[in-house]
């Protein structure tokens, strides 16, 4: 499904030089759920931003589904974005002037779906939360805010779901609650999952972990 | 390492273009005051140097009192210098008794020449030339090293041009220089150029000057003068030396300082600059607002960075000093680009301005320069710019100094301050409009509608109270009309506007200022245009007005002889003639319009609109009791009214009058007093008409008769001739030309609101970076955001818009119905211009969008992984 061959990323920020990731080669299978740990400053949200297109590498190639993305444009990137990949974020990042029924609806609205209800309704209650969809964000706790945002990333039947550290701003209950109903829906929907966490609790829930420092892989295996 | 460098200049720098909005909001406003202000010192400093420079050494001048021409008896000169007393009376033994050391008698012929650019007013200066070296300091020459011809230059044909006015027209030593004056043609040869000194250098050579006995003998004025100039004795005071001859002077004559003309210019001219300076006033306004945008967001930008500047020990008097440091330094900068692009601004505002004060007062100073930057002006430049960038920074500092360092820390959306209470913003707005309504009605304060701009200031605040109000209904407003599918951006424009509306409704309040005035100066404007255009219509009935060149400009000099009334009567179709004239007299202290017509005629063929009573039955009243009636103008100024008696200055002494009636007149700003014809000669002795309406007989062709008056009028003085519909465009056009300023200032006040509503949107745009990184994480393409943003802008304008034209027709209310009407005394009729409205809606909300189109591009570009990060 996802396929980087020697992926870097360099920034230079005045005279110094920043390698956030540094020639990475990996390869993530239809379907499976890896999970990206490490530190913080190791490289894992800038790794899934060159995944997602929010970022471009400096060197190497990613594969999305055997294409190659090197060289596509940015509006090629959007159409990629809005049609294969979903992206859930640590803070939830949901728009707090949308109802929760609104924010799930945005993604096909900004793509020209003419009537996304049946399917923003079917996502609202996948996360468990049909009842609440006339709610705005700020009526909504943590672990509520981030079902809204999960069912907002795969509203849109996204083959790739990019989780960057979706329990860092929970509590540990409801972060397991959180990573399982993720395990869940991608189970359900045929997804690929990768996610960048802290939390060796997050991790367990996947196939696969992958463990960051300083920018390259520095360990991989299966969840403890 | 200073902390100035540290956190202050790093932020100043650090986003440069939206310190250069602020910047140049508050450089905009300078530079609209700096430029007006500048017209303003230079424009009464030309009138200054007018008359003082042409005074040169003159300490007191005697002068007809009356204004009418013909000036009086030149004999009187004897008895000035003799010491004292009439020449009639015995003379004082002491020569220079009464402290006068020269008297130096003065013809002034307001003459016009033709010239390649059209007919030209010249004033003329009739003096001794042989003793003028001790008044003047200028000195002729012929362009040659010979010594001066004096036989020449005496000759009744030699007239001496100054050098700059001789440049500016192509004359030179030679030329001939055809000139018409009090109905008479004249060739005149240009003698010698005038090369002025000292500190009136420039006032002397835009002089045109003859000897007074070529002036007297050419212009048929033997015997007459229309002033002395006088160098009294330095050992003596000036006001003793008047007094003592203002005793013994003839009634009729007066005894003045020259600065007191100048002081009467001042006055005159107070209301006109006090509004323009206050239009000017509302640019800086503007810039306020656009200050406190820019403070606001800087705050909340950075209210981690306070929180941990309180918790390293700095005190809440050391965050405001820092942030009064960044705007300060805006303000400095602000103030200086605006001071020079202000005084780059002066010249063409100067022109403007100087024209219209022209129209307005029926004064033609000779069109001044901006030749240096008065310190005052650009000490007032740099104190406002400072002054206006620290006023608009103190609320949103207050609240930064205000919040608690762990408040400040705690991770926080930008947006949470300014929380919206309705009830509170709806009652402000209320008692604001309640405010001004108390303050429309007290009168207004020596001559200055000072309650008339509180109110107007005070509906100003009050529609800005209520702009939050007005931004946070759109988001609901929009969910009513469109359903989300159907405007997705649209809507999440709206709601994003509604969560800030504390902070969106300054660049809104900005917006609504700039409309406002522009709608309520456009519909005063075409309520006045409107209203005067009525008022020529229903006043002005002659089909043609036979007219000196150069006429209106050319003052009451240039006058023409009675003697073509009846030629002009004699002209078949012609079936009336009137003859018209107009002076200017002093009452109390004040130039006056006095007029003079055949009141039966004008009763029978025309009419006045009188306040109270029939225009017949007025002016047959007028006649029959040796009245005058007044304008409404007139009567507002010196609080005079109909059965009152007022005097006027006559050659015999003060004649007192029966006012008869009070007419409505929009033709002068300084008021205006009419008689008839033959009471207007029994007491002043003139009998020359400025110009001729002409009244034709039904059915005449008014071409044909114009084609005959040149031929009828042959052998006098030249002419032009006007059609009724001549005269209205002619007075229409002047009328535009008045109010042009007023527009450029309307345009400068809506481009600093736009600034403002830019400004916003970027800062927005720097505040919801991880807002808009996650649209595009989310499937947003670039240019959706682009037009998120755009709706944004849209939104703020149409806001503000709302607003604008609601504050718009309340100040044009009060603009006519108060302001103008205590400044001016002019009665204008209210006239809707909902055209007007609809452009300047319309142009608003263009411009808004062309003001988010800046910021859009910015969003679009925005790196979306930056965007997202947490820290």
């Amino acid at each position: 499904m996802v396929r980087l061959e020697g992926v870097s990323r360099v920034y230079q920020r005045g005279a110094s030089t920043i390698r956030a990731v540094q020639g990475i080669s990996l390869e993530v299978a239809r379907g499976e759920f890896l999970a990206i740990m490490g530190p913080s400053g190791s490289g894992k949200s800038t790794l899934l931003n060159l995944i997602g297109g929010l970022d471009r590498p400096t060197d190497g190639d990613i594969l999305i589904e055997g294409r190659s993305t090197r060289g596509l444009t940015e509006a090629e990137w959007t159409t990629l974005r809005r049609e294969r990949i979903g992206v859930v974020f640590q803070f939830f990042n949901l728009l707090p002037g949308l109802t929760a029924r609104e924010n799930v609806a945005l993604p096909l609205l900004l793509r020209g779906d003419a009537d996304p209800g049946a399917r923003v309704e079917d996502c609202l209650a996948a996360v468990g939360l049909a009842h609440r969809g006339e709610h705005r964000p700020s009526e909504l706790s943590g672990g509520e805010q981030q079902r809204v945002a999960l069912a907002r990333a795969l509203a849109h039947r996204p083959a790739l779901l990019l989780a960057d550290e979706p329990t860092g701003n929970l509590d540990s209950t409801v972060g397991r609650e959180i990573v399982q109903l993720i395990k869940a829906l991608a189970r359900q929907g045929g997804q690929t999952v990768v996610l960048a966490t802290h939390s060796r609790d997050a991790a367990a829930a996947a196939d696969r972990v992958l463990i960051m420092r300083d920018g390259a892989v520095q360990k991989e295996g299966l969840p403890s | 390492m200073t902390v100035f460098r540290l956190l202050v200049w790093r932020h100043v720098i650090g986003e440069v273009p939206r310190t250069a909005l602020t910047v140049g909001g508050v450089a905009l406003g300078v530079a609209v005051y700096v430029a007006v202000a500048t017209a303003n010192v230079e424009i009464l400093r030309s009138f200054e140097q007018a008359i003082l420079g042409v005074a040169g050494r003159t300490t007191l001048q005697v002068s007809n009192g009356t204004g009418v021409a013909g000036g009086f008896d030149e004999t009187i000169i004897e008895a000035i210098l003799a010491g004292g007393g009439p020449a009639d009376a015995p003379p004082v033994p002491t020569s220079h008794a009464n402290g006068v050391l020269l008297a130096v008698p003065v013809v002034e012929i307001t003459a016009t020449i033709v010239t390649e650019g059209g007919s030209v007013i010249l004033p003329i200066l009739g003096v001794d030339l042989l003793a003028e070296a001790d008044v003047r300091d200028y000195r002729v020459t012929d362009g040659s090293a010979n010594d001066p011809d004096w036989e020449r230059y005496l000759e009744p044909d030699a007239i001496f041009l100054g050098r700059r006015l001789a440049g500016r027209h192509g004359f030179a030593v030679g030329s001939t220089l055809e000139v018409s004056a009090g109905g008479l043609s004249r060739r005149l040869v240009v003698r010698g150029l005038l090369e002025g000194r000292g500190a009136g250098a420039s006032t002397l050579e835009e002089l045109a000057v003859m000897d007074i006995a070529a002036a007297q003998l050419t212009f048929e004025r033997l015997g007459r003068l229309d002033r002395i100039d006088l160098v009294t004795d330095s050992a003596r005071s000036v006001d003793e030396v008047s007094r003592a001859l203002q005793a013994f002077l003839p009634p009729g004559l007066t005894v003045t300082r020259p600065d007191q003309r100048n002081a009467q210019i001042e006055r005159m001219t107070r209301a006109f600059w006090l509004n323009v300076s206050l239009l000017s006033v509302v640019a800086l306004l503007v810039g306020l607002f656009l200050v406190y945008n820019t403070v606001s967001f800087a705050v909340l930008r950075r209210r981690r960075e306070v929180g941990i500047l309180r918790a390293l020990g700095l005190s809440p008097c050391g965050i405001a000093r820092l942030f009064l440091a960044e705007v300060a330094l805006i303000g400095v900068v602000g103030a200086a680009a605006g001071i020079g692009f202000g005084l780059a601004l002066s010249n063409g505002v100067l022109q403007t301005l100087a024209r219209t004060v022209s129209n307005l007062y029926g004064e033609v100073p000779a069109l001044p320069q901006v030749t240096w930057a008065h310190p005052a002006v650009l000490a007032q430049g740099l104190l406002i710019g400072v002054g206006v960038a620290v006023l608009g920074s103190l609320g949103p500092i207050r609240e930064a100094v205000s919040v608690e360092p762990t408040q400040a820390l705690a991770p926080k959306g930008y947006e949470t301050a300014g929380a919206l209470r309705v009830v509170p913003a709806l009652a402000g707005a209320a008692l604001m409009f309640l405010l001004a309504a108390l303050a429309a009605l007290p009168g207004p304060v020596q001559g200055v509608p000072l309650f008339g701009y509180l109110s107007a200031f005070l509906v100003v605040l009050g529609f800005a109270w209520l702009s939050p109000l007005v931004i946070r209904a759109a988001g609901p407003c929009l969910r009513l009309l469109l359903p989300l599918r159907a405007a997705c951006l649209a809507r999440l424009a709206a709601d994003e506007l509604g969560r800030a509306p504390v902070r969106n409704a300054v660049a809104v309040s900005a917006l609504m200022v700039g409309l406002a005035l522009m709608i309520g100066v456009s519909t005063m404007i075409h309520s006045f245009r409107q209203t005067v255009d009525l008022w020529l219509e229903q006043t002005v009935k002659a089909d043609l007005i036979v007219a000196p060149p150069a006429w209106p400009g050319s003052g009451p000099a240039g006058a023409l002889p009675e003697s073509l009334r009846g030629r002009l009567e004699t002209i078949p179709g012609v079936t009336a003639v009137d003859s018209y004239r107009d002076v200017r007299m002093a009452f109390r202290d004040t130039p006056v319009v006095v007029v003079a017509r055949d009141l039966m005629v004008h009763a029978k063929h025309s009419r006045y609109l009188f306040v109270d009573g029939d225009s017949r039955t007025v002016l047959a009243e007028t006649v029959r009791a040796d009245g005058i009636i007044i304008s409404e103008t007139f009567a507002r100024q010196f609080r005079l009214g109909q059965g009152d008696r007022m005097t006027l200055p006559g050659p015999r002494g003060p004649v007192e009058f029966l006012i008869a009636g009070v007419f409505y007149d929009y033709s002068t700003d300084g008021g205006k007093v009419v008689l008839d014809r033959s009471l207007y000669a029994r007491h002043w002795g003139d009998r020359s008409a400025t110009v001729f309406p002409v009244y034709l007989a039904p059915g005449a062709d008014p071409e044909a008769v114009r084609r005959m008056v040149p031929e009828r009028l042959q052998g006098g003085p030249p002419v032009m001739i006007l059609t009724n519909g001549d005269l209205r465009r002619e007075v229409l056009r002047i009328f535009d030309q008045t109010f042009a300023i007023t527009y450029a200032l309307e345009v400068i006040a809506v481009v600093v609101a736009l600034l403002g509503i830019a400004n916003a949107l970027l800062c927005g745009i720097l505040e919801r970076r991880r807002e808009l990184a996650v649209l595009r994480a989310i499937g947003g393409t670039p240019a959706q955001v682009g037009r998120l943003i755009l709706w944004e802008s849209g939104l703020l304008g149409l806001a503000g818009t709302v607003l604008g034209l609601g504050a718009g027709l309340a100040l044009s209310v009060l603009l006519i119905a108060v302001i103008n009407k205590q400044s001016f005394g002019w009665t204008i009729v209210l006239y809707p211009a909902p055209w007007v409205w609809l452009e300047a809606a319309g142009l608003a909300l263009l411009t808004t969008l062309l003001a988010g189109y800046w910021p859009a591009r910015r969003a679009m570009r925005l790196p979306v992984a930056e965007g997202l990060q947490y820290e």
